[in-house]
């Protein structure tokens, strides 16, 4: 079957998306309390404007300040929104080859980093602290051959992903003992004929 | 008084053209990324991003039209 580009940019022919994930929603958090306050503090003021005793808006400094708020306004709206929907571009793809882990915004960034589940050494899974346990979510370090270490920070139910990249990376040793194997035996079988064909020939040329 | 009109028109343009910039650059994300989505993947296990566009572009809309009302009843005062 082919999965050429099926479910994401990238994906190889015999490549299957195990599964995806996101950050926690608590990555969200910085964004969404400022925001609540300030649709909060806009709500309030358009209830009691009328309690306030305003100055004409034919007043320079007035109008100054009524822009600068509506500016103000505005680019809260659009950053809080922007924020949001970065949020759900950001994935980490978790294939039977691989882990990917996509870093794209709207506009500025696109990156991609692929780590090799046959390269993985091992996998750690920190959920320390008591937020971190009553809300399932953690850090999950995975080191790879040249020291190297990933993080995956803010990973909702690490527990699951840990076992599930420890049952991938198995059996993707496996698959590459069994093609390594099947190749071995290829190789051998390959010579055993060899050696049966080209030895007559070459005891021709030897008389 | 007119230049804060001029202001107030050209900024709610751009403002709504970001906006569109923004779902045509999501729609096109979403045409490469054919994910499939779960409750395990959705934001508090509802939310997704379509909700959100859909919040946005009300949102969007909604600012606009708040902030030409309230032009005009602080010009009216």
């Amino acid at each position: 079957m082919d999965n050429t580009n099926k479910f994401f940019r990238g994906q190889m022919a015999d490549e299957d998306v195990v599964t995806f994930t996101r950050k926690h929603w608590i990555a969200l958090i910085p964004e969404l309390i400022p925001f609540f306050l300030f649709c909060s503090f806009v709500i309030l003021s358009l209830i009691l404007i009328k309690q306030f005793k305003l100055p004409s808006l034919n007043e320079p400094y007035f109008q100054l300040l009524v822009m600068i708020s509506m500016i103000g306004a505005g680019w809260l709206i659009h950053r809080f929104f922007l924020r949001v929907i970065n949020y759900f571009l950001n994935i980490i793809i978790i294939t039977n080859y691989r882990i990917v882990e996509i870093q794209k915004t709207l506009f500025i960034r696109d990156t991609k980093e692929s780590l090799d589940l046959r390269k993985v050494q091992g996998v750690d899974f920190r959920q320390v602290g008591l937020i971190k346990n009553l809300l399932k979510f953690g850090e999950l370090e995975i080191s790879m051959g040249n020291a190297e270490v990933k993080t995956l920070p803010q990973l909702p139910n690490p527990d699951f992903f840990f076992r599930l990249i420890n049952r991938l990376k198995n059996e993707a040793f496996n698959r590459q003992q069994r093609s390594l194997n099947a190749s071995d035996s290829g190789i051998q079988q390959s010579s055993f004929e060899s050696h049966f064909t080209e030895k007559p020939q070459s005891t021709s040329t030897m008389v | 008084m007119s230049t804060l009109w001029t202001i107030t028109a050209i900024y709610h343009l751009i403002s709504i053209l970001v906006m569109l910039l923004c779902v045509l650059r999501l729609f096109g994300y979403t045409r490469r990324y054919k994910l499939v989505e779960n409750k395990h993947t959705l934001l508090f296990g509802f939310i997704s991003v379509t909700h959100v566009v859909a919040i946005y572009i009300f949102t969007i809309f909604l600012f606009t039209v708040t902030s030409i009302i309230l032009l005009h009843y602080l010009s009216t005062q």
